[in-house]
Parts: C-alpha cells; sequence; structure tokens
C-alpha cells in the first residue's frame, strides 16, 4: 500500500489541474458539441494494450481526481471543499464522458447506472453529460449492422425479409432496430457491436490488475466478491441468450397480469450478439410525459412498474434494470418491459436473508434490523463498533427503503425530497472506509435506487401496502 | 500430342480444387506441391507448367472467390458515406476469402507486398483489389489520391488483413470492429485535408 507521502507526491500539482474554463461545462452547448464531436470521430480501440491504457489512464485520474480532493480537504473551509467537490464532480463527469464513448460497452452501462442515481446523489453537470450519452451513443452503420446479422446468422434473408436500417433505439451494448420477420412478425432487434463482450472481458482484467496492489488490504476479500459479482453481471449482459432466457423467466413469472407485457422471444432468430423481440408500440416515458398524462394515469403506470418489480422479487428474482429507457407505454394503460439483460437470481442462502428481513421490517424490530444491516456489511462485532457511524447510516437507508411499504395510503414518489434523503445518506455512506457487504447488495442498491428514480420522474403516487397486499406477501 | 487449350484449363481448375482440399484438410503448411500433383494425378514437374509455386496456387484461389462485379453494385447501391462504403468493400472481400484465412499469410506476403517486389501471379489480385478501393474513393469525389493517401489506405487495408488472419475472438467480430474503426480513422484523414 502507498503511503500517505507517496500519495500526495503523485498528485497533480495545481498548476497542473486542468483548466476548467477551457473544459465544456453541461450548460455550454457548443462546447459540449465539440466534445462529443471529438469522441464519435475516436472509434473502439480492440487491442487489449490500446484498452489497458484508456482504462488506466482513466481510473488514474479518476482516482487521482478524487484522492486530490479528499487529501485537500482535510485543510479547506467549508465552501472551498464545496467548491472543489464541485470542480472534481466535474472534470471526473467529463472523463467518464470521453472514456465511455471510447470504451463504449461497460463504462456506457456505468455511464447508464449513474443516470438512475438519485438527482443529489451526483451532482447536476454529471447527470447531465451522462444522459446524453445514454441517448447519443455514437451508432453503428448500416453496413456494419449487416456484417453483424451474416456473421451470426448462416443466412440471415432467409430469417429478416426486411430490416429497418435506421435504429430506434441506442442500447449501451449495441443498437435496436425494427424488422419484418420472413413469417411476417413485426420484431425488435437488438444487435451489439462487434468484439464488445472481449472488450468488456479485457477492460474487466485491465481493472483487476488495477486492484492488485490493494491485495494485502484487510478488506480485500470484500473487495473481490464484489468486483466478480459485477463482472458476472456485465458478461451475462453481452450473451443475448442468456438475455432471451431472462426475458422468458420473467414473462412467466408476470404473464398473468394482464397490464404488465413482456415481449416474446424468437428463437429461431436470436444468437449471442442478436435478440429478437416481438416489437411492442407505445411510448417511451419521455415522450409519453409531454402528454401532460392525468395524475391518474401516471399513478396507473407507477403501479404497474412497482408491481412489475415486486412481482419478480416475489420469485426471488432483482430486476435491475429499471431505467426509463426500458419502460414503454402502451395503449389501453398496459406497460411493456423491454430490457432483462441483468436478472439477478438470488440463491436459497441470499433469499433466506431477505426473509429475515422482511420478518424484522415487519415487527419494527430495530434490534434484528441493526444486526441484519451489520450482516449484510459483513462486519464483526468488532467492526460494527468501530465503524458504528457507517452502520448508523446504513441502518438509515434501510429505515429509508422501507417508507413507502409501511406508509399506509398513497407514498407520493414525485417528492423529490424522498430521494435527496437517499442521496444524502449515499453521500455519507460512501465518505466510509468500509466497503465490505453481501455482493448481491450491488444489485439490491442499484434496484432499489433506480424505481423510485424512474417513479420520481413519472410523479407518480403509489399505495405500496395495498400492492403488496394484492400481490400476496413475501413468505 | 497437343494438349488444347481446354484441356489446360481443365487440368488447372483440377489441381485448384486439389490444393484447397489438401490445404484444408491437412494444413496449407503440411501440404507439399507433390501432394497435390499426386492427388490431381499428374507429375510435379507438369504442375509447375500451371503454377510456379504454392503460394502461386492460394493466390489464384483467393482471386478466384473475389466477386468484384457484386462488390461494386453494392457499394452504389446502399453506403452513403466514404467510411461505411470502404467498410462494406472490405467486409465483402473478407466474406468471400474466409475459407482461406489460416492460410492467408503467404497471400499477404507475395500479393501485397511494395510493387518493386510483387511475383507476376500476384498482380492480377493486386489490380483487382486496388481497384475496387480506388474506384470507392472516386465515388466520393477523391478522384487523384495522392502517393500519401494510398500510402496510409493501404498500410490500413493490410493491417486489418493481418489482424484477420490472426483473430481468435468469435466469428472474429474484433476485426469488424478494427475494420470499422479503421476505415472511419482513413475518412477523418481523407476529410481533415
Amino acid at each position: 500500500m502507498p503511503t500517505i507521502s507517496e500519495l500526495l507526491a503523485a498528485l497533480p500539482a495545481e498548476q497542473d489541474r486542468p483548466d476548467l474554463s477551457s473544459l465544456p461545462s453541461a450548460s455550454c452547448e457548443s462546447s459540449f458539441q465539440a466534445l462529443t464531436d471529438r469522441i464519435a470521430h475516436r472509434r473502439t480501440p480492440t487491442g487489449m494494450f490500446a484498452r489497458t491504457c484508456s482504462v488506466t489512464g482513466l481510473t488514474a485520474k479518476l482516482a487521482l481526481a478524487y484522492g486530490a480532493y479528499w487529501i485537500r480537504s482535510w485543510y479547506k473551509t467549508g465552501d472551498q471543499q464545496q467548491q472543489d467537490l464541485l470542480e472534481t464532480h466535474l472534470r471526473s463527469a467529463l472523463q467518464t464522458l470521453e472514456t465511455a464513448g471510447y470504451l463504449r460497452g461497460a463504462f456506457a452501462k456505468l455511464g447508464q447506472l449513474a443516470v438512475c442515481a438519485p438527482d443529489d446523489t451526483l451532482p447536476a453537470a454529471w447527470i447531465e453529460t451522462m444522459s446524453r450519452l445514454q441517448f447519443q451513443a455514437p451508432p453503428m452503420h448500416w453496413s456494419l449492422i449487416r456484417e453483424q446479422l451474416r456473421n451470426e446468422f448462416d443466412d440471415p434473408d432467409a430469417i429478416f425479409a426486411e430490416v429497418d436500417p435506421t435504429p430506434i433505439a441506442a442500447a449501451s451494448l449495441g443498437q435496436v432496430h425494427i424488422a419484418r420477420l420472413v413469417s411476417g412478425e413485426t420484431v425488435a432487434v437488438k444487435i451489439q457491436y462487434p468484439g464488445i463482450s472481449r472488450a468488456i472481458r479485457s477492460d474487466l482484467r485491465a481493472l483487476k490488475m488495477l486492484f492488485r496492489p490493494f491485495q494485502s488490504h484487510a478488506q480485500w476479500q470484500g473487495l473481490r466478491d464484489l468486483f466478480d459479482e459485477l463482472q458476472t453481471g456485465l458478461e451475462a449482459e453481452t450473451n443475448y441468450q442468456q438475455e432471451a432466457s431472462n426475458l422468458q423467466t420473467a414473462k412467466d413469472v408476470l404473464e398473468h397480469d394482464e397490464q404488465i407485457v413482456v415481449p416474446n422471444v424468437f428463437p429461431n432468430a436470436t444468437t449471442r450478439r442478436v435478440l429478437t423481440m416481438e416489437f411492442l408500440q407505445g411510448e417511451m416515458l419521455e415522450s409519453f410525459l409531454t402528454k401532460n398524462p392525468t395524475q391518474e394515469t401516471r399513478n396507473h403506470y407507477g403501479r404497474l412498474i412497482s408491481k412489475a418489480s415486486y412481482e419478480l422479487y416475489r420469485h426471488h428474482l432483482l430486476y435491475t434494470d429499471s431505467h426509463p429507457g426500458n419502460y414503454i407505454f402502451m395503449k389501453d394503460q398496459r406497460l411493456g418491459v423491454v430490457d432483462f439483460g441483468n436478472l439477478r437470481r438470488l440463491s436459497e442462502r441470499e433469499w433466506d436473508f431477505h426473509l429475515a428481513v422482511n420478518h424484522a421490517r415487519k415487527t419494527n424490530d430495530q434490534g434484528a434490523i441493526r444486526q441484519l444491516c451489520q450482516q449484510s456489511l459483513l462486519m464483526s462485532n468488532e467492526d460494527a463498533d468501530r465503524h458504528s457511524t457507517h452502520l448508523d447510516v446504513v441502518v438509515k437507508m434501510f429505515d429509508l427503503l422501507n417508507e413507502p411499504i409501511l406508509f399506509e395510503g398513497e407514498f407520493d414518489y414525485g417528492d423529490p425530497t424522498y430521494l435527496q434523503r437517499g442521496g444524502e445518506l449515499f453521500s455519507q455512506a460512501s465518505k466510509s472506509r468500509w466497503v465490505k457487504q453481501i455482493p448481491a447488495n450491488l444489485f439490491a442498491h442499484r434496484m432499489n435506487f433506480q424505481i423510485p428514480a424512474v417513479l420520481l420522474k413519472l410523479k407518480c403516487r403509489v399505495n405500496m401496502p395495498d400492492l403488496i397486499r394484492e400481490c400476496g406477501m413475501i413468505r | 500430342m497437343r494438349i488444347t487449350s481446354a484441356e489446360k484449363q481443365a487440368t488447372r481448375e483440377r489441381i485448384l480444387k486439389a490444393a484447397k482440399t489438401l490445404f484444408k484438410g491437412k494444413g496449407y503448411g503440411s501440404t507439399t506441391t507433390r501432394d497435390i500433383a499426386k492427388e490431381v494425378g499428374i507429375a510435379t514437374g507438369t504442375m509447375f507448367n500451371y503454377f510456379p509455386s504454392k503460394e502461386s496456387i492460394v493466390v489464384e484461389l483467393v482471386h478466384a472467390a473475389s466477386d468484384s462485379g457484386s462488390l461494386q453494385s453494392q457499394q452504389h447501391g446502399e453506403a452513403n458515406s466514404l467510411a461505411e462504403n470502404l467498410f462494406q468493400v472490405v467486409a465483402n472481400q473478407l466474406r468471400q476469402w474466409k475459407a482461406f484465412r489460416t492460410y492467408f499469410g503467404p497471400v499477404i506476403e507475395v500479393a501485397f507486398a511494395p510493387p518493386d517486389q510483387l511475383a507476376d501471379y500476384a498482380k492480377p489480385l493486386r489490380m483487382d483489389v486496388s481497384e475496387q478501393l480506388s474506384n470507392v474513393l472516386a465515388s466520393h469525389g477523391v478522384d487523384k489520391p495522392s502517393s500519401l493517401d494510398m500510402q496510409v489506405l493501404w498500410s490500413l487495408y493490410v493491417g486489418v488483413l493481418t489482424f484477420w488472419i490472426a483473430d481468435k475472438s468469435r466469428k472474429q467480430e474484433s476485426t469488424l470492429a478494427l475494420l470499422d474503426q479503421s476505415t472511419q480513422m482513413f475518412a477523418n484523414w481523407i476529410s481533415s485535408k
């Protein structure tokens, strides 16, 4: 482990820090355009060396940027600290955006994760730049799409009668086109960028190498477990046959509800790199909101979004792809749920833990709740004493997440203070030096923050106790 | 006894067919010209009247597999940018040459060598490829590319082919990414002038 003095020596000097005035800010449209143009002209590097350099460079920059802030903050006043933090966030957002555009794949996925974070967890500049990344991923031209189809199917013409060359959506790992099958059905075809799966593996290997110096750290095992969880999840997302299987699993769970629609998969037109699904006609959230839906309609869709997630959870599945682009607001008040790249099944042991958590919540047993939070952080009693502040924050987060469930009546997800409080706790938790936790928490946290973030955008109210009674209690 | 040109052509095709089968079965490196002659049922010396070397056979196989006519019609019909057009032409070539990928190295050595080192038998393939690339440039208004332009394009082209030979990714999808990257890079080079 490097010493503090070594870290300080490695920090960029003040004069080496980028001139922020030369960097585009989220509010400066023309400069932002220049940045996105630069990214659009940069292509995905395929070599391990080039990719390692990029990832290493980015990670080192981010680590140094935050390291600089952290160490300097010991000596600064509150106002100055706030200013420095904002600058650090902005620089990091821009650097992440540049590299995300460059490496696509894994970082685009992480970029999307950031978009779903509560508004106050990350600064507005970050959210803004990442939102643009989510919807302005560099497109694949039609000839590249066609080559991918030829690569995947011996004779794509025998499967697809027609493919619209213009994509309808950019996915983090590819893009989506409308097509018509030879058998006549209109379908949505998700096509992956060539080599992206290999690129992600290469990125993860590079990141793993970066973590090596921390092997002797007391929390190394916990870090490695979290990393392995992230790796498994990302790798699963690159396999569209796995996603097809997840779609079927979700469909089996949700098909009893006529108002929640999971698209059918066409297995003969699906491979590891191409996923062909039934095309669901409808609107995305942004477009849906421009029509000023009534509060009743908003509540209806909010309830369906919550219900889909809760039903899957009852079947031991964590739906961790809940971002606005994955919901289709269909005619007849139906909701389409389209992306299941990352459906995490809880093991029996993990489920038993969730049952214990649910029981503690129902009985409002504060002692048990604290004990379970301690377990989820993999803390011994000694650790819990030493890191009691962090444990307190996690218990508060647990209470916060339960508020909508315990609130009798319609909980107002449109009230931004709910997620702001979550953001504050999240921010406090991230300052802790305790990083260990149960690996499944990564996905549970993702789900627990993503869904309220979507519901906030929808500005809906949902009666959660009523919904839970309707679906059935967890046993 | 005089051998008619039709008989010569038939023997030539039998040699190519036998070579292709042997390269696939035994591997290019393990197949000798003697093996090919034996498979066709001719003397090794006779075979040299048709092909001066094993490399010349594989170059001929690759050339025969190239369907330049279909390339031209496709490139004008669908793609709309220089980068995409170049991508399309090279991607088509790679698909047509797929069966020869594992022993494409000798083709690069003899057919894509500097002009002064080019064997006569390799010239038709080289000329066809050059013409295809030049036609794409011309169709995007680059009628008179400089020698530096062509050097850049040629370096990228040979680089992609070399990468493709050793590409261990599934269905050589990394080559597609590299080709996309290279053609975009070249289009940027041309447009920045």
